[in-house]
């Protein structure tokens, strides 16, 4: 009875010590949810233009690496700072151009006001030379249900596939859905 | 027989053994106080056989996720995603409260810690999170050592080392940039485990260190040649290992310095020796305009400065007269300084004096070595001696015969060297370790600190 009694005594530092573990981590986690959640809940969305390339991943399944008209810039076209940096942060301004957003300007600064039709989005440079620009979103990735990687990677000809994008204010992007001919294929809700 | 069963029979037998005489209270306390600590340590076979197992069951909760995921709600996969990774946590609880089976406790809490890594893939999949993916991994190590330093698990401890410098590794290769941030983690990691006295761990801490320079090579290569970032190594290792003799001089963490002075001596080694080949073409002169050499010429002096310093300090510690060998040993250590400081401007002269010195001071530090072992009785400092010698030599045969002889006498000397030179070596070496080794037996408390 003593002996169960000194037990249960030292079990209870463990015990809590374990819940503090627990209590932690799944916060960082419920963290990385909201976060996302957070930029889907935004009112600004934008549809943007993409060249599917490559699905599968050994690990997680498969998935469509998003190729986007605005990943590529010629700086000749578009109001821009002089140089950009590999790993700069960057902000570009969208406008609508038809159907679908295009890139318009792209600076290191986000940009103090924007007009009425403009939205803006962040990313990173992922490599950079006097002309052009290569830029990631964190955007680029889509998983979707196995086997059907495939369907989206290789449209068929006249197909098109296009992406809805929720931003912030900051410029963050997340995907909100998948569209094939305009039609959506896969909606992103929270559960 | 397992620890607690040692323990009980020590407590058992002590009383017998102090009635006879043989052990005073004093001796006795302290044997039944060293068993004690030494109940509640996990059983190593049972700890490999446990991780192993967690490793697997790891894997397959990856491939489950991996192959089924389309079937499953996104409700139902967030909820199998906290609820294996608590109940990792909580069994691992069960089995440490009350030291029920110490191993399994340690091999659950490395589950729970690889199936928190595994959460993030999986959140960042199901929410297609395809950020900074470094980030990702970063989180995991933070994860891991929070839950190292929370429990105190040398486990737990190795793998928050290793998520690290695949953290790190994935900044340096991946965005080619010298990761500082890495140090920050490192230095948390470093103080942890000297305070827990965590053995295997600081083998890892320390290799997990001289790793991250060498992925760092990479990077600072894209400002300076190969020659110079060789250099600045071979003086970080001594500034290392005379750092970490002088806090062992000043009785600061003995275990943690003497492995810090092992690992700094043989990152030294190794940069001397690849800075004594002439034709290694380790001075591109494109990026070397990069950097110009009044900086490479500060930095070089900044290190020769402050291992300097830390010598001038070491010093101090010795009583009496400096031993002949040791005051060698300064002298080898300001002519190595000069001829760097040489190099610096003397580099691109292959034949030059400077890679002549260089080869002299390889040489001559490995005859430095094997006294200084003999001296202080350090059987590694014979070893190293030995390796780097022997390495050094077939080097020199390659280099110098290669292009002179014809090419089957050449391979057929060479294996002869190797077989009857291999062999002597190797007597000698054993000879001078049995030496060392019967002199520790003779006199353990004689060893004394190098420089």
């Amino acid at each position: 009875m003593k002996s169960s009694k000194v037990e249960s005594k030292k079990s209870k530092p463990v015990l809590a010590a374990i819940l503090l573990i627990i209590i932690i981590q799944s916060l960082l986690l419920i963290f990385m949810i909201a976060n996302r959640q957070a930029i889907l809940l935004s009112d600004i969305t934008v549809i943007l233009e993409t060249r599917p390339i490559d699905p599968r991943s050994l690990f997680r399944g498969d998935y469509v690496r998003l190729n986007y008209n605005i990943n590529n810039l010629q700086l000749d076209k578009l109001s821009s700072d002089r140089s950009f940096k590999i790993n700069d942060t960057v902000y570009v301004i969208l406008e609508q151009d038809g159907q679908y957003w295009a890139a318009n300007a792209v600076y290191q600064k986000k940009p103090d006001t924007l007009k009425k039709q403009q939205h803006l989005i962040q990313g990173v440079v992922k490599t950079a030379n006097v002309t052009s620009l290569n830029i990631h979103y964190g955007i680029e990735n889509y998983f979707v249900p196995e086997g059907e990687g495939l369907k989206l990677e290789r449209p068929k000809p006249g197909d098109k596939v296009t992406l809805e994008i929720a931003l912030d204010k900051e410029g963050h992007a997340a995907i909100k859905a998948l569209l094939l001919n305009g039609i959506r294929q896969y909606q992103e809700a929270l559960f | 027989m397992n620890n607690k069963q040692f323990y009980k029979k020590l407590q058992k037998k002590i009383p017998y053994w102090q009635t006879q005489g043989w052990l005073d209270q004093e001796a006795a306390q302290h044997i039944l106080q060293d068993a004690h600590s030494s109940i509640h340590k996990p059983h190593r076979l049972s700890l490999i056989l446990g991780v192993m197992g967690v490793i697997l069951i790891a894997a397959g909760a990856v491939s489950f996720f991996a192959a089924n995921w389309q079937g499953m709600s996104k409700l139902l996969k967030l909820s199998l995603l906290f609820s294996s990774m608590a109940g990792a946590y909580l069994t691992s609880a069960y089995f440490l409260a009350g030291q029920r089976h110490p191993a399994f406790g340690q091999a659950f809490l490395l589950l729970g810690v690889l199936l928190f890594g595994n959460n993030i893939q999986l959140i960042a999949q199901i929410y297609h999170i395809d950020s900074h993916y470094p980030n990702g991994i970063l989180l995991w190590a933070t994860g891991a050592l929070m839950t190292a330093i929370i429990m105190r698990s040398e486990i737990v401890m190795i793998a928050a080392t290793l998520l690290a410098l695949l953290w790190s590794g994935m900044e340096i290769f991946d965005f080619r940039q010298i990761h500082w941030p890495y140090l920050i983690f490192w230095t948390i990691s470093a103080v942890f485990v000297i305070r827990q006295g965590f053995y295997l761990a600081s083998h890892f801490i320390l290799l997990s260190l001289c790793s991250w320079a060498l992925f760092c090579f990479s990077s600072i290569s894209l400002y300076a040649s190969a020659g110079f970032i060789v250099q600045i190594y071979l003086l970080a290792g001594i500034t290392f290992f005379i750092l970490a003799r002088t806090l062992k001089a000043m009785k600061y963490w003995p275990d943690f310095t003497e492995n810090l002075s092992r690992y700094a001596l043989l990152f030294a080694l190794i940069f001397m020796y690849i800075l004594s080949f002439p034709d290694l073409s380790l001075y591109s002169s494109l990026a070397h305009n990069t950097m110009d050499q009044i900086t490479w010429l500060l930095i070089n002096l900044g290190l020769m400065i402050f291992s300097s310093i830390l010598l001038m300090g070491r010093l101090k510690f010795f009583q009496g007269s400096l031993p002949r060998y040791k005051l060698m040993g300064i002298i080898w250590l300001f002519i190595l300084f000069m001829t760097l400081i040489l190099n610096v401007y003397q580099y691109h002269d292959k034949q030059g004096v400077t890679i002549i010195l260089i080869n002299l001071l390889l040489f001559s530090l490995v005859i430095w070595l094997i006294y200084a072992g003999l001296a202080e009785h350090k059987p590694f400092y014979v070893n190293s001696a030995f390796i780097i010698f022997t390495i050094t030599l077939i080097s020199r045969y390659f280099d110098t015969f290669w292009s002179l002889m014809d090419r089957s006498l050449f391979f057929i000397s060479g294996g002869l060297l190797l077989i009857f030179g291999g062999y002597w070596l190797e007597k000698k070496r054993r000879q001078l370790s049995k030496y060392v080794h019967q002199a520790i037996q003779e006199h353990p408390h004689a060893e004394e600190d190098g420089l």
